[in-house]
C-alpha cells in the first residue's frame, strides 16, 4: 500500500442552474489535482409530488443511489478514495468498496450532530503547508477501524492539494457544461 | 317445446351482448356488478351466485311477461347516476437512475459513451497522455515536440468533444501568485509587474495593455486568458496578430497554455474556412485573414478577443477595423507597445472596438480628456520601472565615410535629384522628396553599381569580434532587396540569413529556429517591417540599424526583439550613419522634432515624424523651397523651428545658379550647332557626363533621365570650363558674361563652397559672403541676357 492515494474521487450533488433538479458529478484527479476523469449525470428533476413523498430522503437518494453509485461504478479511472462535501453522501460507502470521506473546513460551520454521527469516525487534518485550511474529516462507520490510516494518507495529500478546491472546479465546469450542452440543462 | 324455443330466443338475444363494467339490464333484471362477462344460456338457466354475477329478480324462467317484453335496453350506470367505486390511480413514480456521460483525460482509450459525440481529437494511447490531459508530445510542460495536428489542414471542420471543451475549467488553479507548478513549466515564472498585469486584465472586460515592448504582454494575456477559462468566463477565444508574430504566439500558447486546444487559421481561403469552423479553445489568426473571412465568422463566436498590435485597427475605415468591430465579443483586450503611435486620434478607432462609446468625438481635440477617459482601461509600464533587473541596453551611433564610389554615386544622384525636383516646379510633391531620400539612403548602404559599402565593411569588422565572443547580432534595414541581399552575401561566413516579408510563415520559422539553435549562425538580417514586431530573439545581444525610419519607435521595436525578458547579456545597439549625407540631415531633424514633441504630448507617445514634418521642412532637406502657390498640406504639423539657416540658403542659391548655368550653356551652344554636345564640349568633360548619365539610368530608372539632357550631368567646375573655352567664349558667352577673367574667378571661388555644401559642411561667414556676392553677380548677368 502506498503512502497516499494516487487517484482521488470528488463526488458532488449539484443543483441545476434552474434550481429544479440535481446533477451528480465525479471528478477524479491525481494527488496534484490534475484531472484524470470527469463524469456527470443528466439532471434528475423530482416532481412536485415526488419531493414531499421522498421527504428528507430525496437528496440522499438522488445523491447516493441514483447518481453517486453509478458514477463511481462506471469510472474508468477507479478512484481509490472518494471525498464528499455532504454528510448524507457518506452512504455512498455502502455502494462502493472504497473509503468515502466527508470533508469540510474546520470551524467553517456549527457542529451539528447528525443521526449516526456518534458511530462515525472523525478527525482533523492539518495541511503540511500554510496554503490550505485545516479540514475536518468524517468517515463512514464501515471504515471505523481503518479511519486513522485513511486520515494519515489524506493528510499527506493536503500538502499539495486543497481538497475542497476540486468541488469549486466541478461547479464551474457544470456551469459551462449546462450552457454548452442541452442534455445537462 | 314452444316455451323452450322461446327461452333460447331470449337467451340468444341476450347472449351476444358483452357487458362491460357495471350495467343494468332492464327486462330480465340482472344487476351485474363487476368485470366484463358474456351471458350465456347455461348461466341464464339457473340462478347465478358466482362473485361475478348476482341474479336478483325476477326469475327469468317464470316471467312470461318478460318473454313478450320489448327488446332489451342497456343503460349505463352514469345515465342512472348510480354510485360507483372510486377510481384508484397511482401517483407515485419512483425516481429513476439518470443517464451519465463523461471522459477520461489520461486513460488508455477514450470512454465509450454512447451519448458522447464522436471523439475528434486524436485517440491517445496510455503512454501518450500527460498530466494535462494532452498527448505528452503536445504539452509544453511535459514534452516539447511540435504538435503536428494543429498545423494539418483538415477537409472538414474539427469537432471538439464537450468534455474536451471544459477541460481547462477542470484544471487546478494557477495559484494566487501564478506559480502552481502543475500549471507552469520550469522557468515559467512571472515577474511581479506581470502578475499585476494578469490580475488587472482578468478584472476587466475591456482593457488596453500597453506595456513597453519586451515586457511580456502576450504572456500576461495568455495567463489572464487561462484564468478566465478556469473561472468559466471564457470557452472560446480569438487572438489576432500580424503575420510576422503568428508563430511566436503559437509557441507561447503551447508553452504557457498547453491545456488549451489551439486552431491556427492560415493558408488558402478554403482551408481557412474549415479552420474557422473547427472547434477549439483558441483560434489564432492574422488581421488580414479575419478581414478576408469576415463573412464566415459570425458575431459573438468568441467569448474573448485579444488584439495584439492593436494599432492595426487605428484606421476605422479599413476592412480590418470593420471586421474586428463586427466580432463583438463580451471580453476584449488590446495589446500594444505603441498605442499612440501616430496621434491621439488613432485611439478613437482602437477604443471604438475595445470600449465603444468611451471616447466621444468632441474630445478629439482635448488630449487631457481622452487620457482621463482611457485611464481605467489602460495599463502601461516602462522597462526602466518594471524590469530593473533587465540587462542594460547601450545605444550608440557609428559614423562611416562613404567609399569613393559611394560618394560619387551619392553626389551624382543628389544633384540630379534636386534638379529634377526643381524642374518639376509646381508639380513637385513630398512623395518625390521621399522617393529621392529612399534612393539616397540605399546608396548610403551600398553603391548599387560597384557594390562597395563602408557600412558593410564596418559590419564585417564588428561581426568578427561578435563571433569570437560567441555572441550573435541582428541587422535591420528597410531595404530587403537593395541592402539585405547584398549584406547576406557579404556576411556569408557568419552564417547570415535573411528574414523578410518574402518568406512564407514556415520559412520564417526555419530561419528563426536555425538562428537560435545553430552557433554558426552569428547574424540575422531582418527587414524592419517583417522582423521589427513580435519576434523574440534573445539569443542575440547586438543590434545594428543600417538605415533609419522616421519613427524612432520603429527602431526601438526592432531592438526589443533582443532586449526583452530572457536576455541575460548586455544589449548593444548601434545606429550606423554615413557622414555628409541625407542621413545626417534627417537625424538632426528627427532629434529636434522629438524634443519638441516630448514637451507637448506625453512621454509615452511615439511619434511618426514623417507625419509631423511640414512640407517646408522636407523641401529644406534638399535646400529647396516649397513651390509657391500651394498651401501647406500638413497643417496640424508643429510650427517650424525658426528662420531658414544659412546652410539652407547656400544650397538654394547654388542650385538656382547651377540650373541657370546649365540652361544658358545648352541654350547658347545649341544655337550654334545641333551637335553642340560633341562639337563644343571638351572630350573629357563629355565622357564623364555621359558616364554619369549611363550609371544613373541603370541605378535609378525612376528618375527618367533618358528624357534629360547631358548637360544635367555636368560637374560644377565643368560649367566654367565650357564657358571659358575660346571658341565658346567668343561665339556666345562674352555677350552674356562680359569679362571672362571675372566670371572665371568668381566661379572658381564658388567651386569649393559648392563642394562644402554638397557634403553638408557648415560654411564660414566669409564663404557665405562670397557665395552671396558671386552668385548674385552671375545671376544678374544671366537674367539680363535673356
Amino acid at each position: 500500500m502506498t503512502d497516499t492515494f494516487e487517484r482521488l474521487g470528488f463526488v458532488s450533488l449539484n443543483r441545476t442552474e434552474s434550481g429544479d433538479g440535481y446533477i451528480g458529478a465525479l471528478l477524479v484527479t491525481d494527488p496534484n489535482g490534475m484531472p484524470l476523469e470527469f463524469r456527470v449525470t443528466h439532471p434528475v428533476k423530482p416532481t412536485a409530488i415526488q419531493k414531499p413523498l421522498y421527504g428528507e430522503s430525496l437528496e440522499p437518494y438522488i445523491g447516493v443511489v441514483l447518481c453517486g453509485r453509478q458514477l463511481v461504478a462506471s469510472s474508468e479511472a477507479h478512484p481509490q478514495i472518494v471525498f464528499v462535501t455532504s454528510e448524507f453522501m457518506l452512504d455512498l460507502r455502502k455502494e462502493a468498496s472504497i473509503p468515502v470521506v466527508y470533508i469540510r473546513d474546520a470551524g467553517h460551520a456549527i457542529e451539528v450532530v447528525s443521526e449516526g454521527a456518534d458511530r462515525r469516525p472523525s478527525g482533523h487534518v492539518k495541511p503540511g503547508g500554510t496554503a490550505f485550511k485545516p479540514l475536518i474529516l468524517v468517515g463512514h462507520e464501515l471504515d471505523f477501524e481503518a479511519f486513522d490510516h485513511i486520515r494519515g494518507r489524506v493528510e499527506t495529500l493536503t500538502s499539495r492539494l486543497d481538497l475542497m478546491e476540486p468541488f469549486t472546479r466541478t461547479a464551474e465546469a457544470l456551469k459551462v457544461l449546462t450552457k454548452q450542452d442541452k442534455r445537462f440543462q | 317445446m314452444k316455451l323452450r324455443s322461446t327461452r333460447i330466443q331470449l337467451a340468444e338475444r341476450i347472449a351476444p351482448i358483452n357487458i362491460s363494467g357495471s350495467i343494468l339490464v332492464s327486462g330480465p333484471d340482472l344487476f351485474l356488478t363487476t368485470r366484463q362477462q358474456s351471458l350465456s344460456l347455461p348461466q341464464l338457466l339457473r340462478p347465478l351466485s358466482s362473485p361475478n354475477f348476482a341474479l336478483v329478480l325476477p326469475d327469468i324462467l317464470g316471467a312470461a311477461a318478460a318473454i313478450a317484453a320489448p327488446p332489451t335496453q342497456i343503460v349505463t350506470h352514469q345515465d342512472l347516476a348510480l354510485p360507483d367505486h372510486p377510481r384508484v390511480e397511482s401517483l407515485f413514480h419512483p425516481l429513476t437512475r439518470p443517464r451519465s456521460a463523461g471522459k477520461g483525460y489520461s486513460l488508455e482509450r477514450p470512454l465509450e459513451e454512447k451519448e458522447q459525440p464522436g471523439l475528434t481529437l486524436p485517440a491517445p494511447s496510455a503512454v501518450d497522455r500527460c498530466r494535462h490531459g494532452l498527448r505528452s508530445t503536445e504539452c509544453a510542460i511535459c514534452g516539447r515536440k511540435p504538435d503536428p495536428w494543429r498545423r494539418v489542414a483538415n477537409a472538414v471542420p474539427r469537432k471538439l468533444d464537450i468534455f474536451d471543451l471544459i477541460l481547462p475549467v477542470l484544471q487546478p488553479p494557477l495559484g494566487d501568485q501564478f506559480d502552481n507548478t502543475m500549471s507552469f513549466g520550469p522557468g515559467q515564472e512571472l515577474y511581479a509587474f506581470q502578475r499585476h498585469g494578469v490580475r488587472w486584465l482578468t478584472e476587466r472586460e475591456r482593457a488596453l495593455l500597453a506595456d513597453e515592448m519586451g515586457l511580456g504582454k502576450s504572456i500576461q494575456a495568455i495567463v489572464a486568458m487561462r484564468v478566465l477559462y478556469r473561472r468559466g468566463r471564457a470557452v472560446t477565444a480569438l487572438i489576432l496578430c500580424p503575420k510576422s508574430i503568428m508563430t511566436d504566439w503559437e509557441q507561447k500558447l503551447r508553452a504557457w497554455a498547453p491545456e488549451l486546444r489551439l486552431q491556427v487559421v492560415s493558408g488558402a481561403k478554403e482551408v481557412r474556412q474549415v479552420q474557422w469552423a473547427s472547434q477549439a479553445h483558441v483560434h489564432l489568426a492574422t488581421y488580414d485573414s479575419l478581414r478576408q473571412d469576415s463573412e464566415v465568422v459570425p458575431p459573438r463566436t468568441f467569448d474573448l478577443v485579444i488584439t495584439d498590435e492593436v494599432q492595426k485597427i487605428k484606421n476605422p475605415e479599413t476592412g480590418i477595423a470593420q471586421a474586428v468591430r463586427r466580432l463583438n465579443p463580451p471580453v476584449r483586450w488590446g495589446l500594444s507597445g505603441t498605442p499612440l503611435e501616430n496621434r491621439i486620434d488613432d485611439l478613437f478607432a482602437v477604443f471604438a472596438f475595445l470600449a465603444p462609446g468611451l471616447l466621444q468625438a468632441r474630445e478629439a481635440g482635448r488630449p487631457d480628456r481622452v487620457r482621463e477617459a482611457m485611464a481605467p482601461f489602460l495599463l502601461r509600464r516602462r522597462k526602466s520601472e518594471a524590469l530593473k533587473e533587465l540587462p542594460e541596453k547601450v545605444v550608440g551611433e557609428a559614423w562611416v565615410e562613404l567609399t569613393e564610389s559611394q560618394r560619387a554615386a551619392y553626389d551624382e544622384l543628389e544633384q540630379r535629384g534636386i534638379l529634377d525636383l526643381k524642374e518639376k516646379g509646381e508639380k513637385v510633391t513630398v512623395t518625390h522628396i521621399f522617393g529621392l531620400i529612399n534612393h539616397l539612403k540605399q546608396i548610403c548602404n551600398i553603391d548599387p553599381v560597384t557594390g562597395e559599402s563602408s557600412k558593410l565593411d564596418f559590419l564585417g569588422q564588428r561581426m568578427e569580434h561578435i563571433a569570437e565572443q560567441g555572441d550573435k547580432a541582428l541587422v535591420f534595414s528597410q531595404f530587403p532587396e537593395k541592402t539585405l541581399r547584398k549584406a547576406a552575401e557579404f556576411l556569408n561566413e557568419y552564417g547570415a540569413q535573411i528574414y523578410d516579408g518574402s518568406l512564407s510563415g514556415q520559412q520564417r520559422d526555419h530561419v528563426v529556429e536555425a538562428f537560435r539553435r545553430d552557433p554558426a549562425r552569428v547574424v540575422l538580417l531582418l527587414s524592419t517591417k517583417a522582423g521589427g514586431l513580435g519576434l523574440t530573439l534573445t539569443e542575440a545581444n547586438y543590434v545594428f540599424h543600417l538605415d533609419h525610419w522616421w519613427n524612432p519607435a520603429a527602431a526601438a521595436q526592432a531592438e526589443d526583439r533582443t532586449h526583452r525578458i530572457g536576455q541575460k547579456k548586455q544589449v548593444f545597439v548601434q545606429y550606423v550613419y554615413a557622414v555628409d549625407t541625407i542621413e545626417e540631415r534627417i537625424r538632426k531633424l528627427v532629434e529636434q522634432k522629438r524634443r519638441l514633441f516630448k514637451e507637448i504630448i506625453d512621454e509615452l507617445t511615439d511619434v511618426e515624424l514623417s507625419g509631423r514634418l511640414t512640407e517646408d521642412e522636407l523641401f529644406e532637406l534638399f535646400g529647396l523651397e516649397r513651390p509657391r502657390g500651394r498651401s501647406q498640406t500638413n497643417q496640424q504639423a508643429m510650427p517650424t523651428t525658426g528662420p531658414r539657416t544659412a546652410y539652407v540658403d547656400a544650397r538654394t542659391v547654388l542650385t538656382d545658379l547651377e540650373l541657370a548655368l546649365r540652361r544658358i550653356i545648352e541654350a547658347k551652344l545649341s544655337q550654334l550647332t545641333s551637335d553642340w554636345w560633341v562639337e563644343r564640349v571638351p572630350n573629357d568633360i563629355r565622357m564623364r557626363a555621359e558616364g554619369r548619365r549611363a550609371r544613373n539610368e541603370s541605378a535609378w530608372p525612376w528618375l527618367s533621365p533618358k528624357t534629360g539632357s547631358f548637360v544635367d550631368f555636368l560637374d560644377f567646375s565643368d560649367y566654367r570650363k565650357i564657358i571659358s573655352i575660346d571658341t565658346n567664349w567668343g561665339d556666345v558667352f562674352e555677350k552674356v558674361f562680359l569679362h571672362r577673367e571675372i566670371v572665371v574667378a568668381k566661379m572658381m571661388e564658388l567651386e569649393p563652397i559648392r563642394n562644402n555644401v554638397a557634403h553638408n559642411r557648415e560654411l564660414s561667414a566669409e564663404e557665405l559672403q562670397v557665395l552671396r556676392l558671386n552668385s548674385r553677380h552671375l545671376m544678374l548677368l544671366l537674367e539680363s541676357s535673356r
